[in-house]
């Protein structure tokens, strides 16, 4: 195997030769090392490589693998861990300056788990400062770059995971999702992203502040959908160490893989999500819900009274959890946060705590409405986001698609997690998947969205999607990421 | 907020006087900003009057946030704290 055939390849392709002795781990290892050597210093993708593990686990995995110990698909598979995730002995960093030299003395247990699969680590990915961001511009460790054009953001908060994956220098990462931060930098780097339901994913070991109690979620980023029912079959499951985590039986999450769609119905959201699509997006996701009709999948108008109240609840639930994280560094090392973030902490700590509460209640008023209108429909699809902006226009706090001005942050967040952030607040299990390009060449994601715990039937309409029509074969350039210097 | 008398407001003219003293926005920046003080004498953070500024504005714009939660009808709902979601099929 040489370096030019990385670019396509997948878990699903890889693991039957993996096991078959064909390709060696160790080989497999260290063309991916080199990748991200050659990458990492235009793309900024990694935080911590980390070659030396890396290899001495693919020396055991191939040793396990020649002596008939094939511990299943992912086992000598190259993948990455976005940095707010507990890693033994390695720096996690939470893309904070506060945590900059913390290596904990135990694992998240997405990691014992993915450890127990044989997937060997290359490393921890960048991402936005306590995952409090969509942008990935980290003012301590970086700014991650999008693989599709380096002046862009790759989305975030897990954009280093997202930006790993889209350049194939890893097969898989798992990210944390709070307000949309798979999914979101998964449709802006061409990828599939997977947020799973509340509690399917152990959030044990994740970085506290890094995302709220009520909205967490742990996730995977990877290059097709059938390599992600890979992923999540390894990390699903009730987990004793998270109180949050969700006692329901584990799917078999690859048995809908490749099956037909046509007995299922679409359910479409429409005022909400119209206010979304600008530019490209509302053609191209329209593109797409045509294409689910071709493959014989009905859809319905779904009427969801309190959508428009969801961001508030957001904004109230996440930042006041998330603000009682950080109360002994706020005391503490105020000023080792970005001004931005710091005055956002600060702001919470005037929310009144009736509001919270309020929040809560109004919390369940939704939850009871997608419960009535997922009788309707076995899936809802909606676009995830507008394209990725420049990291110039993000400073700026606007952009301007196709001539049309968009405000990207207001007191509700990012712009773009307004797509995402209703499922955080639901719980329900959500996909993006690459629908298309804007005029600009940008990754556009459709969102696919199921009942609690249906994450089969999720996979089922994305992989559907995905083969009928192929998005996921192009691939970002990088010949000129690969010539140029630290950026 | 008390009245002070009028002869300690020798820059503004009564009816300036009085749109400030009882336009509700003002009150509540002025409200606002008080509470920052607390906050920031209690964590520490010696915050500069720009800083509060800012932080003031927008908490101002957040208002709109807990209007909308506070418009829904949540008579005989309890909080959604945990949630045991069950599939409804």
């Amino acid at each position: 195997m040489k370096d030019s055939d990385i670019a396509d390849l997948t878990i699903t392709a890889l693991s039957p030769r993996i096991k078959s002795g064909e390709i060696s781990p160790v080989e497999l290892t260290k063309l991916f090392l080199e990748r991200v050597g050659r990458l990492n210093p235009g793309l900024n993708a990694f935080v911590t490589v980390l070659a030396d593990s890396a290899q001495a686990e693919a020396k055991t995995a191939e040793k396990e693998i020649q002596s008939g110990k094939y511990r299943g698909p992912l086992h000598g598979i190259p993948i990455s861990i976005k940095d707010n995730l507990a890693t033994t002995g390695v720096r996690t960093t939470g893309g904070s300056k506060i945590l900059a030299d913390w290596k904990p003395n135990f694992d998240a247990t997405v990691v014992t788990t993915l450890k127990a699969a044989g997937a060997i680590n290359l490393g921890k990915t960048n991402m936005h400062e306590w995952a409090l961001g969509g942008t990935t511009i980290n003012p301590f460790f970086g700014t991650t770059r999008n693989p599709w054009d380096v002046a862009r953001i790759p989305g975030g908060s897990s954009g280093g995971s997202a930006a790993a994956v889209a350049a194939s220098m890893c097969l898989a990462s798992i990210g944390t999702d709070s307000a949309g931060s798979v999914r979101n930098p998964a449709a802006m780097c061409g990828i599939v992203g997977l947020k799973p339901t509340y509690g399917r994913v152990s959030c044990f070991g994740g970085v506290p502040g890094t995302g709220a109690y009520s909205t967490n979620h742990f996730g995977v980023l990877t290059k097709t959908v059938k390599d992600c029912a890979l992923v999540l079959q390894e990390i699903a499951g009730y987990d004793p160490k998270d109180p949050l985590s969700a006692e329901e039986p584990i799917d078999t999450y690859t048995k809908n893989i490749g099956k037909e769609v046509n007995d299922l119905k679409v359910g479409l959201i429409g005022d909400y999500y119209e206010k979304l699509m600008v530019g490209d997006v509302g053609r191209i996701f329209a593109t797409a819900v045509k294409l689910l009709a071709s493959l014989g999948m009905k859809s319905e108008e779904l009427s969801i009274p309190h959508m428009d109240v969801i961001p508030a609840v957001h904004t109230v639930v996440s930042r006041a959890e998330i603000v009682s994280d950080h109360d002994h560094y706020l005391r503490t090392r105020a000023r080792d946060y970005s001004p931005e973030l710091l005055y956002r902490h600060i702001q919470a700590l005037t929310f009144p705590a009736g509001s919270y509460v309020t929040a809560q209640r109004v919390r369940r008023v939704i939850s009871e409405e997608f419960d009535e209108a997922f009788k309707r429909a076995d899936v809802i699809v909606t676009p995830v986001s507008i394209p990725a902006p420049t990291i110039e226009e993000c400073s700026r706090g606007m952009t301007a698609i196709n001539g049309e001005k968009v405000g990207l942050r207001d007191a509700r967040g990012s712009f773009w997690g307004l797509g995402t952030l209703p499922f955080n607040v639901t719980g329900h299990p959500a996909i993006s998947v690459c629908c298309g390009f804007s005029t600009s060449g940008q990754p556009i994601g459709l969102q696919i969205v199921g009942r609690p715990f249906e994450e089969s039937t999720v996979l089922q309409v994305a992989d559907a999607y995905e083969t009928a029509a192929q998005w996921y074969k192009r691939k970002p350039q990088l010949d000129q990421i690969e010539r140029s210097e630290k950026i | 907020m008390p009245c002070p008398p009028i002869h300690s407001l020798p820059s503004q003219s009564a009816t300036e006087y009085l749109q400030t003293a009882f336009n509700p926005a003002v009150h509540m920046e002025e409200q606002m900003k008080e509470l920052l003080r607390k906050i920031d004498a209690e964590y520490g953070f010696k915050l500069t009057e720009e800083e509060m500024d800012r932080i003031a504005k927008e908490a101002k714009e957040a208002e709109g946030l807990f209007r909308q939660l506070n418009e829904v009808d949540v008579a005989g709902k309890t909080p959604l704290m945990k949630l045991a979601l069950k599939g409804t099929k």
